[in-house]
């Protein structure tokens, strides 16, 4: 059947069919050479057009509508070779092959109607760019007034701190003053004094004990609020072993048993964290001390996927409904007979962790202990430097 | 050393009676000279103003200076004792309530001899001025022997 269609012996070229009128048959020539020559340019422009916008929605259909034109050529440079020499065999073949581009590409055509119907206009598309160069504007109007906000507050903040810091370094003297010179009265006349008098003066000095420790607490909280951060990677393993060594001197943690798990590290300021630890290794030890066998365990847990390191002990343990009283500074939850304290610990451990952009959780349950857990970001994290 | 006095800047007077009460209990109470701002301090030192009549007299043994003082501030009395040749080497013991890092560092870059911390617990306190009045009066050899 090939040979059939291949064998052009009984043929003749299509110009003879025009009996070769020279206006006829150049006419033709001319019309097809110019038809194949503008389809082919329309081809190699949509092609490169394509290489070069890769992002293009549609392109598949642009290749295909390509490629349906170049066939197209194809077909008027077979029609123009027929004009001399009847190779109408391969007219069939190039014919055929467009006829079937052809189709398909019609067919691709119609479902992608409705698609292209719901692409915006250039019209839609400048409008919609409008509205959001406009809502960029307003969202750096608004950005610009919360920068300037938030620098007032951080001023505010400062002034406060600064504040506070002076009252309690100015209320030390007076402080001194009245606890020393009721102490002189005890110790240079206190033979002279009687029985009440002696308790009265016990009192003074006890109350002044407690309002200096207070001071510290208060001067202690503004410091971590006003020092600057250095951070660097901490190792707490170590750091808990230290302050394990020292705690284990004192009355309550000489019965302590210790699990401090190794290789544990936070990316924080080296002497902000070991406030941080401390707090709560002396926390875990105070509150432990009173139960059969006080255990502190140093670990490390993911919660949220973010390492926590956290300090559990198996003391007199919280009411959870009452934690969001823990970091308050001044807040208990223990009564002084009970627990002896001021109340400054867990707030100053709240500031640094948030300092740090980090995030501190407290769980407890009464009489079974209490967990504390908090979480440094890691240094790809800290973009935008300390909070707050 | 019979005649060796210790100087005492400070401005608030409780403090300075609990400080006499503690170097008398260390029995060194007797050579304490004490004023009460930066200025009297450097008219003491250098003899001039109200102490003219010490322009010639015996340097103390030690200064225990406060920082925050009224008038000149205890940094800038140690800056004008470096400055001049008579007290360039004189013995200064900062004595503040201040925890300041910068304060410290300012002192000893100052050329303080010494810097000491105002506990708040009035018992330490004895404790560390009766040391220092001991320590400056009878222990120290000072510059002038």
């Amino acid at each position: 059947m090939l040979d059939a269609l291949f064998n052009t012996a009984d043929l003749a070229p299509h110009g003879f069919c025009l009996l070769w009128r020279n206006e006829l048959f150049w006419s033709l020539a001319a019309s097809d050479a110019m038809i194949a020559a503008s389809y082919i340019s329309i081809s190699v422009a949509i092609t490169l057009y394509l290489a070069k916008r890769r992002d293009l929605y549609l392109r598949g259909v642009g290749a295909a509508f390509a490629l349906f034109i170049l066939l197209c050529a194809a077909s008027h440079l077979s029609d123009l070779w027929t004009l001399w020499s009847p190779d109408y065999g391969i007219q069939v073949m190039i014919k055929a092959t467009t006829a079937l581009v052809s189709l398909g590409t019609a067919v691709l055509l119609w479902p992608l109607i409705p698609r292209v119907l719901a692409m915006p206009s250039n019209a839609q598309l400048a409008a919609a760019n409008a509205a959001l160069n406009h809502e960029i504007e307003e969202r750096r109007a608004v950005e610009a007034s919360l920068h300037s906000t938030e620098k007032e507050l951080r001023a505010a903040n400062a002034e406060l701190e600064s504040f506070a810091y002076a009252v309690s370094h100015d209320l030390r003297a007076p402080l001194r003053a009245m606890t020393g010179f009721s102490t002189a009265l005890l110790e240079d006349y206190g033979d002279q004094l009687d029985e009440t008098a002696h308790r009265y003066l016990d009192q003074v000095c006890r109350g002044g004990r407690h309002m200096g420790e207070l001071i510290e607490g208060l001067l202690q909280l503004s410091r971590v609020t006003r020092d600057q951060l250095k951070r660097e990677w901490v190792d707490i393993s170590a750091m808990a072993e230290s302050i394990r060594d020292e705690l284990n001197k004192t009355e309550a943690g000489s019965t302590t048993t210790w699990e401090i798990e190794p290789g544990l590290s936070v990316w924080g300021d080296p002497r902000m964290t070991e406030a941080v630890l401390r707090n709560l290794l002396e926390n875990a030890v105070k509150y432990a001390a009173k139960s059969p066998c006080p255990t502190v365990r140093v670990y490390s847990e993911s919660r949220d996927n973010a390492p926590f390191v956290c300090v559990t002990d198996n003391g007199a343990g919280f009411d959870m409904a009452h934690s969001a009283k823990l970091f308050q500074p001044f807040q208990r939850l223990h009564r002084q007979d009970e627990f002896p304290g001021i109340g400054i610990g867990l707030s100053t451990v709240s500031r640094i962790v948030h300092r740090h952009g980090g995030t501190v959780q407290a769980k407890g349950v009464v009489g079974k202990g209490a967990t504390f857990g908090f979480s440094l970001p890691e240094p790809d994290a800290v973009v935008q430097g300390e909070v707050g | 050393m019979n005649n060796a006095t210790l100087l005492m800047v400070e401005d608030n007077g409780q403090d300075e009676m609990l400080m006499l009460r503690a170097l008398r209990k260390a029995n060194v109470a007797n050579q304490i000279d004490v004023v009460r701002d930066g200025q009297q301090a450097l008219d003491y030192l250098f003899g001039i103003g109200e102490f003219a009549h010490r322009a010639n007299a015996q340097l103390p043994v030690a200064v225990l200076l406060d920082i925050n003082l009224p008038r000149v501030s205890g940094l800038d009395v140690l800056a004008k004792l470096r400055a001049e040749p008579r007290t360039r080497q004189l013995p200064v013991v900062i004595l503040t309530s201040s925890d300041e890092e910068r304060d410290r560092l300012r002192s000893y870059e100052n050329g303080a001899n010494s810097f000491v911390r105002k506990p708040l617990d009035f018992h330490e306190f004895a404790e560390k001025v009766s040391s220092l009045g001991v320590y400056w009066v009878a222990i120290n050899v000072p510059p002038q022997g």
